[in-house]
């Protein structure tokens, strides 16, 4: 039985072919722009009011929608509805927990997939975003449940419009796959 | 697919190089996923029942001409409770079911409910026809339904099945490429085919 579960890690199966450059090209300048495009408008329009439109989180949603398109995971449901869900039980678990970081931590990221889940958004970011309401410090504390908009919603639908602008120039591309 | 044409592993790898973009699923997964549905699609095809195997072939017909007694004699001589109205060449042109008979006997001759059932049970000719009706007798062309939806000989079962409960029909006649009646299907044939 051992051998079994041991043999599991082995693996088997080829990885995937490579891509092109073309395809390294348009991966390239959609993440530029999207990610530049939070970052811009965050420091020009939200950081005054003492908010942010950018976290760490959005990095591996650009991965998501600007290279991996086809990937029900980089769908505009499960971008928006991922960091939407993941912000909220974020906020919630640093409410209920808060007085032990790690333990708010660990429940931020796993019901929070619990819920993307059950809610067919899965999207890896949205883990990221809802630990990011527990660890990101005392300006992500204070936004409070606003942070499940902004910046979550907002910045993901920044990087949406750009997806889509960006996405379907491309001869041999199209973005989305679906929309709900 | 014959076993010469077999989905390989170069197959996939090529499909997916052919495809250009990132797609994140391993070659295993995909030939994996490929395999199930092949396996799907046969299972389906062998619970597919094409109308044909299962219809009544020796249909009953009547012509527009045929009188409201004649018809439900008919009916009642063959037990059915439907029948295809057809031209000369056995196009369907209509359909008169036992429904369309006791509405046209009840509302459009007054009769009472008892006389409607002697009536559709022959006993009809012996009683005289109320008094100031119509001299022209009734036929099939002035109760039959015009607008009948039929089936094909190769449509699945399990779609006419479909069909008739969503429009709450019994039976459908089935018309052949050349346009012609070729049988009928009814609710009996279908739970019988079950049944087998």
């Amino acid at each position: 039985m051992i051998k079994t579960y041991l043999l599991k890690m082995k693996g088997g199966a080829k990885s995937p072919p490579g891509v092109g450059l073309t395809e390294v090209f348009w991966s390239l300048i959609g993440s530029a722009l999207g990610i530049g495009a939070c970052g811009y408008l965050s420091a020009r329009y939200f950081t005054g009011m003492d908010l942010t439109l950018i976290i760490g989180s959005f990095g591996a949603s650009a991965v998501l929608i600007y290279a991996a398109i086809k990937s029900p995971l980089a769908q505009p449901r499960n971008l928006i509805g991922g960091h939407i869900i993941g912000g909220l039980v974020g906020v919630a678990c640093w409410r209920l927990f808060g007085s032990s970081e790690w333990l708010a931590g660990a429940m931020a990221v796993s019901l929070a997939i619990s819920a993307m889940l059950m809610t067919r958004t899965l999207h890896p970011p949205g883990g990221a975003t809802a630990l990011i309401a527990v660890i990101g410090g005392a300006k992500i504390h204070k936004l409070g449940y606003l942070y499940a908009l902004v910046p979550s919603g907002l910045g993901a639908l920044v990087l949406l419009v750009v997806a889509l602008v960006v996405n379907n120039m491309a001869s041999g591309r199209r973005y989305p796959e679906f929309w709900i | 697919m014959s076993e010469n044409e077999k989905l390989t592993a170069r197959d996939i790898r090529s499909a997916l190089k052919q495809i250009g973009v990132y797609v994140d699923v391993t070659e295993d997964d995909l030939m994996k996923i490929y395999e199930l549905a092949l396996e799907h699609a046969k299972k389906e095809a062998r619970w597919k029942i094409p109308v044909k195997g299962i219809m009544t072939k020796e249909v009953v017909t009547i012509g527009e001409e045929t009188t409201l007694h004649q018809m439900s004699a008919l009916m009642n001589q063959h037990r059915i409770s439907g029948l295809p109205v057809t031209d000369r060449e056995r196009h369907v042109i209509g359909i008169v079911t036992e429904a369309d008979l006791i509405a046209t006997i009840c509302i459009k001759r007054g009769y009472s409910f008892i006389r409607t059932l002697k009536y559709l049970f022959g006993e009809s000719l012996q009683i005289p026809e109320p008094a100031g009706n119509e001299n022209i007798e009734t036929t099939a062309r002035d109760v039959m339904k015009t607008r009948v939806i039929t089936a094909a000989p190769d449509d699945d079962v399990s779609q006419v099945a479909a069909i008739m409960d969503e429009k709450k029909i019994k039976r459908l006649p089935v018309v052949g490429p050349d346009g012609k009646l070729s049988g009928i299907i009814s609710r009996a044939d279908i739970v019988r085919a079950i049944g087998v």
